[in-house]
């Protein structure tokens, strides 16, 4: 006890020196208005200092994808600071390799704007808006899976390119958070967004979608991502999911057949019971109205009793055996944990896949 | 009471990762699950997560840093997939995945136990970039274990 209680009260100190710094920088240090250059003088933003810079950016109306809330625990962030933004901390380094180090790469949600900044962000970003919209539609596809219908109140339209995704917004007990979910509906319905969304025990993002109801209002950010369609029909596109990786690769292949009916497009996807199953009978009555849609489901733990005529096996599995060697032109968009996404991108690239024609949504 | 350096801490964990892969490449080997294949080959191979915040060191600074003093030696992992909860080779995804997150969570307990103590600057950001890694990870996990693919 005689050496516990010193060690109590000097670490109760530093604690307390440490709060107190930290309200002192909040209240009393004013570092002013500091400016933001983005992109070379696109944009030339005036904001107070002492904020992070992914809080300011959002002030802004910059919308740079975060699902952690500004914890520097999901490493999305990520901008190029090209000046201004103080050494990298150790909270970034996990997220960053030595080469996004070197070109400036940085968490925007680890920046503090202490004095003018600039940086530069990829020109989608810029078009991003933030939503409102009333909940139209609630479907349950699965004992755990719900799709989600958003009629899109203001701005009223979305221009979103297939297999991008949304952040949206909701409620924690430490305030709002954002959580990113793929827009499952084309992008020839501009007036709604679509989502598909698992039920994670505890999940934040999952629970509030699953507790919605029609008429509810929510509000997201959006569109994100790197999915870009090849646009020449004789390409070939091949879409593998797995677990609940649906909602991008639905949205691809909807709009390939939208835009190109004759266009090949492949379409894997694997989870494990037939409880597990979702949209099959959808796919297959597109695929009767388009002969070079070809859908294949395959479940690695199908049930003995259950009257399963579809593949077995994991998904990669199944893509091996229907895929053919080629170097003809390919697209591939996978969406599912990051173990399936190794196996299949291993597959692909085995059947002369470009790595440059491969995209990927990890979960 | 014990004087051990940074350096030896790191020791302890690397060993401690070398186990790991070891035991994944067990499992991934003698599973009768393909899954269970397919995650502890993925873990195995993302497993080394000390030698890559070491990587980012420039070589002088992470000799300095390996120098560095420690008051108290940390305790280290003592993880019961190594002793008494060794998994069956039926074991489930789920299962592997509870083991592999609780790994996550010893690591960052023995990384903590480091940044608790009065340590210089640019040990406690090494060692705060670890946290971050397991933490990292251990999201990583669960998010793959709601995926209920495996």
């Amino acid at each position: 006890m005689e050496y516990l209680l010193p060690a109590l009260i000097f670490g109760g100190l530093l604690v307390g020196l440490a709060a107190a710094l930290t309200v002192a920088e909040k209240f009393l240090v004013n570092y002013g208005i500091c400016k933001i250059d983005v992109n070379a003088g696109d944009r030339e933003l005036e904001v107070d200092g002492g904020q992070t810079l992914l809080s300011a950016l959002n002030e802004s109306k910059i919308f740079i994808p975060s699902a952690c809330g500004g914890r520097g625990s999901c490493g999305y962030c990520k901008v190029t600071v090209l000046s201004g933004g103080g050494p990298v901390l150790p909270t970034e380094t996990p997220f960053l390799t030595r080469a996004e180090v070197r070109s400036g790469m940085r968490l925007a949600c680890q920046v503090k704007v202490r004095e003018d900044v600039e940086i530069k962000i990829p020109e989608d970003l810029l078009n991003v808006k933030l939503f409102t919209a009333e909940v139209a539609g609630l479907r349950e596809l699965t004992h755990d899976m719900v799709e989600a219908t958003f009629a899109l109140q203001n701005p009223a339209e979305i221009s979103q390119r297939a297999g991008q995704y949304i952040q949206l917004q909701a409620p924690s007990p430490e305030g709002i958070v954002s959580r990113a979910y793929s827009i499952s509906s084309p992008p020839s319905d501009a007036h709604s967004v679509q989502i598909v969304v698992r039920l994670v025990p505890g999940g934040i993002g999952s629970t509030y979608v699953h507790n919605l109801n029609e008429g509810d209002v929510v509000t997201f950010t959006g569109p994100y991502g790197d999915f870009r369609l090849n646009e020449d029909p004789d390409a070939a596109i091949v879409c593998v999911g797995g677990g609940s990786g649906m909602a991008p690769l639905k949205n691809v292949a909807t709009t390939v057949l939208e835009q190109w009916p004759e266009r090949e497009c492949w379409f894997f996807f694997g989870c494990r019971a037939t409880g597990d199953v979702f949209y099959l009978n959808e796919f297959e009555e597109l695929a009767k109205k388009h002969p070079n849609f070809k859908v294949i489901y395959a479940l690695s733990e199908p049930e003995e009793a259950s009257d399963w005529s579809g593949e077995t096996g994991f998904i990669h599995l199944s893509l091996d055996r229907h895929l053919e060697t080629s170097d003809r032109k390919r697209q591939a968009f996978m969406c599912g944990p990051p173990p399936m996404i190794e196996a299949v991108m291993k597959v692909l690239e085995e059947k002369g896949f470009d790595p440059d024609d491969m995209f990927y949504d990890e979960f | 009471m014990a004087f051990v350096t940074v350096d030896d801490v790191l020791c302890t964990a690397e060993g401690f990762e070398e186990r790991l892969v070891g035991y994944y490449k067990a499992l991934c080997d003698g599973s009768t699950r393909e899954g269970v294949r397919l995650l502890a080959d993925y873990m195995g191979r993302h497993r080394r997560r000390l030698s890559a915040a070491l990587e980012r060191l420039d070589p002088d600074e992470r000799e300095r840093i390996c120098a560095c003093p420690i008051c108290y030696e940390p305790v280290a992992p003592d993880v019961s997939c190594f002793k008494d909860r060794e998994l069956a080779p039926d074991a489930t995804a789920h299962e592997v995945l509870d083991v592999a997150i609780e790994i996550d969570e010893c690591l960052v307990e023995l990384y903590r136990q480091v940044l608790r103590q009065d340590v210089e600057q640019e040990v406690k950001d090494l060692f705060e970039s670890l946290v971050r890694s397991e933490e990292r990870d251990e999201v990583v996990l669960k998010k793959i274990k709601a995926t209920d693919y495996f």
